[in-house]
Parts: structure tokens; sequence; C-alpha cells
């Protein structure tokens, strides 16, 4: 009786291997590559002479590494809190930025702004317009600050401070 | 028709917009050097009483030099001595003197309280000139004069008279 009970099982489940189909659907879904950007530093630290001649000027202040996954537009904001001048109570000074690409062979940049071609003061929002994804390293740019020296005159001494804020806006 | 487009565009930018936003914030501290400083043109002054009792007076004895990058600050003149040149042999003997100081600059307007715009006899607590204006890179000149009042009551013991002022610039 045993042998029958075990002999029967072995067919039927032969019998269900034989005709039975299972399909499975793989959909995967590739998320959109967070907007993303990074700095070397979120702090930068000043030493401003003040001897009515010599000016403030580091190219390379920063490094700012973008990324993006989007295939469509996309656009990087440059604005400042006090509309291109670090403050200290009522005092400021005028500071200036320009953003320098370093070469990786990206196309990607469609609308340049004039803070790629000189130091502008940030006294309105400053954008750069960029169409398809980044490599997934990202492209890399110099971000430089200037400081005139206003010619014969001191400025108030003491800590100045300002935020230098970049957006990233995809589309 | 066209309403429709227009719509669809617009939604479409604002759904997308919306999961791509990103940004990062900058600190930038400036540090701007502080400059404080005071010159004069001449360290000694060599001056011949010839004891026949008229005043002395030289209103461009020296000439000060101030620099401050700071608006706020004072300048203190001290006299070691009290305002008073004492003899150098060890006596008691002493000549009183005074001193004036105004600025070359007649239109600047940086001085809040000058306690020597007039011949006044320093002391070694200290007088001060009081500003609230930054100085030009170069500073601001300012004269020094200086006085032996006239005393003709008696002679002055002969010999050679000495001391030392001492000019200072402080934040306020």
């Amino acid at each position: 009786m045993k042998k029958y009970v075990t002999l029967v099982s072995l067919l039927i489940l032969k019998s269900v291997s034989v005709f039975a189909q299972q399909s499975i659907d793989v959909k995967a879904t590739v998320l959109p590559v967070g907007a993303n950007i990074t700095l070397n530093s979120y702090l930068w630290n000043i030493a401003f002479a003040n001897d009515g001649a010599t000016p403030y000027q580091n190219d390379q202040q920063g490094i700012m590494t973008v990324k993006s996954g989007s295939t469509w537009l996309f656009h990087v904001d440059f604005s400042s809190e006090h509309l291109g001048y670090v403050t200290s109570g009522s005092d400021q000074i005028p500071y200036s930025v320009k953003v320098t690409e370093i070469p990786s062979g990206y196309g990607g940049i469609i609308f340049s702004a004039p803070i790629m071609d000189d130091y502008v003061q940030l006294t309105s929002t400053q954008s750069i317009w960029f169409f398809g994804r980044t490599p997934k390293a990202g492209i890399r740019f110099y971000v430089g600050v200037k400081i005139n020296a206003t010619p014969g005159e001191f400025y108030e001494s003491g800590t100045y401070t300002d935020t230098l804020t970049i957006n990233f806006v995809a589309f | 028709m066209k309403k429709f487009v227009v719509f669809l565009i617009v939604g479409l930018l604002a759904s997308s917009a919306a999961w791509g936003a990103n940004s990062a914030g900058i600190n930038i501290n400036a540090t701007v050097t502080s400059i404080m400083d005071v010159s004069v043109d001449q360290p000694t002054w060599p001056i011949t009483v010839n004891n026949d009792g008229v005043a002395i007076v030289n209103d461009s004895q020296g000439v000060l030099t101030v620099k401050s990058s700071k608006r706020n600050y004072t300048v203190t003149f001290i006299s070691s001595n009290n305002g008073s040149l004492r003899i150098n042999d060890g006596g008691t003997e002493t000549i009183p003197y005074q001193v004036k100081v105004a600025c070359t600059d007649a239109t600047w307007n940086g001085v809040v309280t000058n306690n020597l715009s007039s011949y006044t006899t320093l002391t070694t607590t200290g007088v001060t000139i009081v500003f609230n204006k930054r100085t030009p890179v170069a500073g601001k000149t300012f004269n020094i004069g200086f006085k032996i009042p006239a005393d003709t009551a008696e002679y002055y013991v002969d010999g050679t008279y000495t001391d030392t002022i001492t000019i200072s610039i402080a934040q306020s």
C-alpha cells in the first residue's frame, strides 16, 4: 500500500511540472538621480589684507560637483543672501564670484552665464543651464571669490559674513 | 485648443520641477585686518631755552600720523613727568610745558573730541583725542605744538631737562 501511494504522488508531481507555466514580469523603475550639488568646502575663511591696495582673489576657493540623471533641462542658480556683499553689522564689502568648468568633455552646458566669463557680484541670481544628464561622477567647477580693495581707503576691520546659495532645478 | 496645450505644458513643468530641487549653502567669512597705528616724524625734540623768560612756542614742533581701520578709536598722550621737563642731574628742578594737537586737514571731520585743541598740560594718566571716522590708508597728519609758557619771575636752573611723551591708539 505504501508503494502505491508513493507512486501516485510522483506521477502527480511530474504532471504538474510538465503542464504548469509561470511567467515573471521584470519591471525595473530607474529612479531619477536626485539633483546633487556638493562642494569640497561649505565654509570659506578669507583673510583680507585691508591695505587699500591688495585685493583678495582665489580662483579655486571651492570645487563644486554637479550630478544629474535628468535627460532634460536643468539649471544651477547662484545667489547671495546679501546680494553680493559680505556684511558686518551695517558695514558691507562687495565681493564677486566666478565659476570655471574643469574640463571633462561634458557638452551639456547650453546657456552659460556672465559668472562663467568673469567675476560677478551676485546682486541677482546667476543661472547656468544644462541639457542632458551628467556623467556618473558629475561635472566639476572651480568656484572663485574676489574682494577688491578700495584704493587708499580702509574697510572697517572686523569679521564679515555672507551665505552663497547654489540651487539645482531640474525639469 | 490653445488653452489646453498651455495648461498641459505648465502642468508638466510644475510636476517635474518638484523632484529635481537641491541646494547647497556656502558660508563666507571674511576677516578684514585691523590697522591701528600712530607714528611721529621725529622721536626727539631738541629745544633750546635761552632763559630770557619769554615763552617758547612752536605750533609744528612735530608731526603725528594716525592710521585706523576702525571707526571709533582714541589717541592718548601721556607725559612721564606729568607735563614737565625734569632736570637730568637727579635734582628736582622742572620746567612746565604744554602741547597742542591740530589736524593738518582742517576739512576732515573725524575728530569728535580733541582735548588738546589748545595748549594743554599733559598728565601721567593721559589726555585724549577721540575719533569717529576711519583714516585713509595713508593716515591723517596732525601738527603737534610745543610751548613753554613765559616765566619772568625767575631763571630756570641751567642744565638739560627731559621728558617722554607717549602716544598710543586704541579702539574705543
